[in-house]
């Protein structure tokens, strides 16, 4: 009862045992399942659009009431048989095949921007806590930096005077160049923890290669927090980039994305409510989705011991 | 401390010089000349150099940056234009032909008005709630609270916002369309045009300070010196506040403090589907004119802001927990 | 007789953690509990003064005549800290980090003696020179990390003893601490009750604590009580298997459990204590004695005898 518990299984490696938990976390697993489901939706949204016939570029004048300003004939936004979650007013577009590759771009910039942030944190958190030094000197105190940074109003003001860019690209980079700092934080953590610990400098004496050292030793304790914070980082990206085009700065026209369906639904919410909700909602289970997951996985690898 | 604090204060005057030159650089290199913005749509090769060189713009880049920051603070004279612009200057806007400080300093009222009452309305409203589902974990009330923070969590902000511009203004008219005045000018209408902004900024706010304060409560619950307060006999009420929450709301002050600091002029979404006239709607407006002097303007006033929130919290820090020592 | 438990019985969840345990206490008298982890013994000692938020407790508790068990929560707060105190094992960790000694020291006093501010400051004060803290007044104004390990205990002493209550319980107060800085822990627990009358707990791991201060002792395994004796006696002649073992187990203690001739060398018993839901049935420490019988597996020993009792099938049948 005073110090320490008692093991009744065999030791299991910490990878396994976490995944055990996260099976038995039922929101998380609820949460793992949306987010399969709304990436299957927006990777198989070409199939789709086939499949309802309508692309996210074509316009039905006959699905608009032109005496109403353009609004959907039709309650409820235009939902209908032929048009599942209505159209949008004045011209007539499929909010299905909107949202569906909205979706697409907007999991793919975050996806494509958590993994170049993780990456690059990593690298660089790395290089900081073994070379030490100037090195870590310089990263540490670009990290400073970056930290300080009003990161939204700069990313705005840089994508606002960019053009003939890939907007994608410039998107994902400047989020990018602002996230990986946490990750780095991490990373350079984690070194400087092992490398005080002995077991490390007995592998370094014994002619073991830093690569080496690097494999078994550094990598697999920072997996539980680069798979959590990832997690986490993924939403908060969905979110920056539906920010960005909301502001008209992100991706811009004919491209849809979330955001920047919000944006045009904005001036459209009193007559036309479902404008607005459809993308919200999409965006909101998104979040939430990957906020369930996220929790999980912290949960599972770092269980906090419920106490009687 | 004292020490500490000088040093803390240079660094910071240091990454406020970087982050200067940065968005310096960034505006200078890339390819939108704001002399043309300036000059117009029928604008002769000719007249285009006159413009360049009245605005400063055909001085080398290092020039320019360094007129930039003595601006700051000695004040100056913008190129050629035979304008003042006293000290501290940050520039001309050619849009509103002002110079941007008096622009910041015009429109920051609202965006702190904006930030400080949702603040204080998400800092009660989270931690509240927070200690409750907590101390109450398990409950069908935990979980109701749960629920909610994570509903509110996902909702987007635009959601809430359009919702409450539809359902309180709109629909049953219990405020006037937003008009915001100056607190020591109009009150009410000042109040009036804040309301709503506050709710959907604290909302979103209030669901994230509410999981962090019911996560690290129940840690706080779970120490032994928490079980030494209820061995001494004191009442439940006075553990949970006086050791419970003591312990909890140390870190949450941290995060509140650069939360805050990062909203000064963040609140670009709320500001901009309110129509507030804060500093992030003035940005959002710089950006679509291309007036890049206020845009630098907000980035480095923001800058201050987050850095000085930094340097605040952790000295703030030193005075909450006895164990911080400052080297 | 300051605390009479009987039958006491405690159980998480449904899973019983301390089952029928009976002992009591005397003013001036030192019990000892001793027991590995996960015998029960801090979960018993919270159980008598009332922490377990979420177990059920069953059986009697009787301090100074007034029954514990389903008293109103508010009269067990009342006794606790004023009457009846506890100290821990960790004393950095279960004082607040926040809060100077002196303020941890004179919250329960003001609370239970209604003093006021001054005069609780003042009784903090006189504590902290009671239990041999230098310059108390200075250091009353301290945070709890400016002390060491040993100082901090007596500061949790300082604070359970503030309110002069009848009965301390002591939970493994020295485990945390380096070898020299326990004597004197143990040295000062003996001096203040000795003065003051005090009935002690002491809840222990540890033979060698429970040798150098208890006038009783009870040993625990598996949530129950296996052998109860007078201090000499039980170190002359332990009686259960259990116990022989933990005896054994003592570095320089000249003894083992059979008596084979190799005595002076470390003995540690053989396997883990078992915990509570995998309790085995018969008497619990069966899968561990070297000398179980076919009835250990199957039924449960009873406590038996007078002044010394033991619960062991195999007593009588050895000696």
């Amino acid at each position: 009862m005073t110090t320490t518990p008692i093991e009744a299984a065999p030791p299991r490696s910490p990878g396994r045992l976490a995944l055990a938990r996260l099976r038995a976390d039922r929101p998380a697993m609820a949460g793992l399942v949306i987010v399969a489901v709304l990436v299957a939706l927006s990777a198989l949204a070409p199939l789709i659009t086939w499949w309802t016939g309508w692309a996210p570029e074509t316009f039905d004048k006959s699905a608009i009431d032109p005496d109403l300003g353009g609004l959907p004939r039709g309650a409820w936004g235009g939902v209908s048989a032929e048009h599942l979650l209505g159209v949008e007013p004045v011209t007539g577009r499929d909010l299905l095949a909107r949202v569906l590759y909205g979706g697409q771009v907007s999991l793919l910039v975050a996806l494509a921007a958590t993994a170049i942030t993780m990456v690059t944190g990593l690298a660089l958190g790395l290089l900081a806590g073994y070379l030490g030094g100037w090195v870590d000197t310089v990263i540490s105190r670009l990290i400073d930096l970056l930290m300080s940074f009003p990161s939204l109003i700069f990313m705005i003001a840089v994508l606002s005077v960019v053009r003939d860019v890939n907007r994608l690209v410039l998107l994902v980079t400047v989020m990018a160049v602002f996230g990986w700092t946490v990750i780095a934080r991490i990373a350079r953590g984690q070194v400087l923890t092992l490398k005080h610990r002995e077991y490390v400098e007995a592998a370094r004496v014994g002619g073991a290669m830093t690569g080496h050292v690097l494999r078994k030793e550094v990598l697999p304790g920072l997996t539980a927090p680069i798979l959590v914070y990832a997690t986490q980082s993924i939403p908060a990206y969905i979110g920056a980039e539906a920010a960005l085009s909301f502001l008209g700065v992100g991706v811009r026209p004919p491209t849809p994305s979330w955001g920047q369906m919000i944006n045009n639904a904005r001036g459209w919410f009193m007559t036309d409510p479902m404008y607005l909700a459809v993308p919200c909602f999409f965006l909101g289970l998104t979040v939430l989705a990957f906020t369930l997951l996220g929790d999980g996985l912290r949960d599972a690898f770092d269980p906090k011991e419920e106490a009687s | 401390m004292i020490l500490y604090t000088l040093r803390r204060l240079g660094a910071m005057a240091l990454i406020l010089l970087a982050i200067c030159a940065i968005t310096f650089s960034v505006f200078y290199l890339l390819p939108d000349d704001p002399a043309l913005d300036a000059c117009g749509k029928t604008c002769s090769p000719e007249r285009l150099a006159d413009v360049r060189h009245a605005m400063g713009l055909d001085q080398p880049v290092v020039a320019q940056f360094a007129a930039y920051v003595t601006g700051i603070f000695t004040g100056r004279t913008l190129g050629t234009t035979g304008l003042e612009c006293a000290a501290p200057c940050l520039g001309y806007s050619w849009q509103y032909t002002t110079p941007v400080w008096d622009l910041l300093l015009d429109r920051l009222g609202a965006s702190a008005s904006l930030a400080a009452g949702a603040a204080a309305l998400w800092l009660v409203a989270g931690v509240a709630m927070g200690v409750v589902a907590a101390v109450r974990k398990g409950t069908l009330l935990d979980r109701g609270i749960v629920l909610s923070a994570l509903t509110m969590t996902s909702v987007p902000v635009y959601l809430i916002a359009a919702l409450l511009i539809y359902f309180v203004i709109l629909r049953s008219e219990l405020l006037p369309y937003p008009d915001y005045q100056p607190l020591l000018e109009d009150p009410a209408a000042w109040a009036g045009a804040l309301v709503l902004p506050w709710i959907t900024l604290a909302a979103l706010y209030a669901a994230m300070y509410i999981r962090l304060t019911r996560a690290s409560m129940i840690e706080t619950m779970a120490e032994p010196y928490i079980r030494t307060a209820r061995a001494k006999g004191l009442p439940e009420r006075t553990v949970v506040v006086k050791h419970g929450l003591r312990s909890t709301v140390t870190p949450i002050l941290t995060i509140f403090g650069i939360d805050l600091g990062g909203l000064l002029a963040g609140a670009m979404i709320t500001e901009t589907m309110f129509g507030l006239p804060g500093l992030g709607k003035l940005t959002f407006d710089a950006i679509g004119k291309s007036d890049q002097p206020v845009v630098l303007g907000v980035t480095l006033l923001a800058a201050f802001f987050i850095t000085f929130a930094n340097l605040a919290v952790d000295l703030l820090y030193g005075v909450i927990d006895p164990r911080v020592r400052y080297t | 007789m300051i605390l009479q438990v009987s039958d006491l019985s405690v159980s998480f969840g449904g899973v019983q953690v301390v089952d029928g345990l009976s002992f009591s206490v005397e003013r001036g008298r030192t019990l000892g509990i001793v027991g590995e982890s996960g015998s029960g013994k801090s979960v018993s000692s919270l159980a008598v003064m009332g922490l377990h938020r979420t177990a059920s407790v069953s059986g009697s508790v009787l301090f100074d005549g007034e029954e514990l068990v389903g008293a109103p929560a508010e009269r067990l707060r009342r006794l606790r800290g004023n009457r009846m105190a506890m100290i821990f094992q960790d004393p950095l960790s279960s004082l607040h980090p926040f809060y100077t000694v002196g303020e941890q020291i004179a919250e329960a006093y003001r609370l239970h003696r209604r003093t006021s501010r001054r005069e609780a400051r003042a009784r903090a004060v006189e504590m902290l020179a009671e239990v041999g803290i230098p310059s108390p007044r200075e250091r009353a104004g301290e945070h709890p990390h400016r002390f060491s390990g040993g100082m901090r205990q007596r500061v949790m002493i300082a604070m359970a003893l503030a309110c002069e209550p009848d009965l301390l319980i002591a939970d493994e107060p020295t485990t945390a601490l380096d070898v020299t800085v326990q004597a004197q822990i143990l040295e000062l627990i003996k001096r203040i009750q000795a003065e003051r009358g005090l009935a002690v707990i002491m809840i222990t791991h540890d033979l060698g604590v429970v040798a150098r201060v208890a006038d009783d002792v009870l040993v625990m395994y598996g949530g129950r009580s296996v052998e109860e004796s007078p201090v000499r006696p039980l170190f002359k002649l332990p009686r259960h298997p259990y116990t022989r073992g933990l005896l054994a187990s003592i570095p320089g203690s000249g003894r083992d459990a059979e008596g084979d001739g190799d005595g002076g060398r470390l003995r540690a018993i053989p396997g883990q204590p078992p915990s509570p839901p995998a309790f085995p049935p018969g008497c619990r420490f069966h899968p561990r004695c070297p000398l179980a019988t076919d009835v250990c597996t199957s039924e449960r020993p009873l406590l038996l005898g007078e002044e010394r009792r033991v619960a062991c099938h195999l007593e009588g049948a050895t000696r």
